[in-house]
């Protein structure tokens, strides 16, 4: 009876271990995708996602990994906040900005990802950000909250500013569908 | 057109999820339930809602470079760590937090213990005990008589009543006595015996109601302690007797025991 006990508790914990493990590799792709959005360039999106893992490997190594999710995507905008800190930086400047056309979705659709990155990649901190973050679709806005350590206000200011600034340059850069 | 909401509901859909599965947060809940009943608020949640699908779309189309996902397999073998509780244990804020209620409990068990040895008439105790320290012989009435007799002595010679001294210290002799008005303005009398280092007080029991407490067949001694004195208290129709003495309170309870004997 003991026995079965214990091989129960053996099985969840294991079980425990592989969801844990599992939702960590899940999220890969979409922490490769949130330093491209970051950095606007594959090299050094590549560069911060693998300095990530490799601190993740080294505190699994030592059993220090936080299974937290959002661990790696913090440690992964730390990484692009750093690589980034000596690369063009954006002028201080007031973006025109323009409430959202009903053309709009039509108008994204005539974007390549590359270019999305680029504009992200462009808007000043926290901004960028709260962007990349939000885009991915993967976070609550309590979860963006804690990652981006602001108030539900400001996340909400950032993101909408950000909204209809996107607008405004998508009006200039793609033709009306 | 949002102006129908509150700043906070205005927040919330600003940050609205893009996956159409209904948030599990509540407030987002309320919030998007609540602009899909105003006309204005629903059309420009979903023409939002239609611009961050787009933009979601086109993120989820950045290509994963090869390089990227040579680390996909490797990082199946990363597994997070959950905290131990002893980890947890030694997180700095638990050690605050855990800090912080054992010294509260500690303040705690300190007054409780204090209360224990509270009682009516305690306050009034320590401060006979002050004068007992403080008194001298010239402050007093010469008398020279038992401690029987103080009885009536205070009640013909100050109309107080019940102001008797107990039989087991009946036989010991005084040498002078004295009434005094404290703080509260009731009236102390206050004896000096033969017997070095030991005197005797009588004042009025605080009580709210003296008819409902019954006086206990044998005294019922309370001890209160200070200025290197020891004070022990029994209350006898509305009048507490204290006997204070030079000494710890163990001393003066071995007195006690030796005097019931």
């Amino acid at each position: 009876m003991q026995r079965l006990a214990r091989d129960s508790h053996g099985l969840q914990l294991s079980n425990l271990e592989k969801e844990q493990t599992s939702q960590f590799s899940q999220s890969l792709p979409q922490l490769y995708r949130f330093c491209f959005l970051m950095t606007g360039d594959t090299e050094r999106a590549l560069k911060a996602f693998q300095t990530t893992l490799r601190e993740a490997a080294l505190l699994a190594s030592r059993g220090q990994l936080p299974a937290d999710r959002l661990w790696s995507f913090h440690e992964a905008r730390h990484q692009c906040l750093h690589l980034s800190k000596d690369g063009v930086q954006p002028e201080p400047m007031k973006m025109p900005e323009e409430s959202i056309a009903p053309d709009a979705a039509g108008r994204v659709a005539q974007l390549d990802a590359d270019q999305l990155a680029a504009w992200i990649s462009a808007a000043p901190e926290p901004q960028r950000s709260a962007l990349a973050f939000f885009y991915l679709n993967e976070f609550s806005h309590r979860e963006m909250q804690n990652l981006l350590d602001v108030k539900m206000s400001e996340l909400a200011s950032l993101i909408s500013r950000g909204r209809s600034q996107f607008q405004a340059w998508l009006n200039t850069v793609t033709a009306t569908p | 057109m949002r102006r129908w909401l509150s700043r906070r509901k205005r927040d919330l859909l600003e940050c609205a999820p893009i996956s159409e599965t209904p948030p599990s947060d509540r407030a987002m809940r309320s919030a998007l339930e609540t602009a899909r009943t105003i006309p204005t608020a629903a059309a420009t949640l979903s023409a939002q809602h239609q611009f961050d699908v787009a933009l979601a779309n086109l993120v989820q189309r950045i290509a994963i470079p090869h390089e990227a996902k040579e680390w996909f397999v490797n990082a199946a073998l990363m597994k997070g760590a959950k905290r131990s509780w002893k980890k947890t244990a030694r997180h700095p804020a638990i050690l605050a937090t855990g800090l912080a209620i054992l010294v509260l409990a500690g303040i705690a068990v300190f007054f409780f213990v204090e209360r224990l040895h509270e009682f009516p008439g305690s306050t009034t105790a320590k401060k006979m005990l002050v004068m007992a320290s403080n008194a001298s012989r010239s402050q007093f009435e010469p008398l020279h008589t038992d401690a029987i007799n103080l009885g009536d002595y205070f009640f013909m010679k100050f109309q107080l009543e019940h102001f008797d001294i107990p039989m087991q210290f009946a036989d010991l002799h005084v040498r002078g006595a004295r009434v005094f008005e404290d703080e509260d303005g009731q009236r102390v009398a206050h004896v000096l015996l033969a017997e070095r280092g030991v005197q005797f007080f009588l004042y009025p029991a605080e009580r709210s109601d003296p008819a409902r407490t019954p006086t206990p067949a044998r005294p019922i001694w309370r001890y209160v302690g200070g200025e290197g004195w020891a004070g022990a208290v029994a209350d006898r129709d509305g009048v507490c007797f204290m006997i204070a003495m030079r000494g710890t309170e163990q001393e003066l309870r071995s007195y006690l025991a030796d005097r019931q004997r």
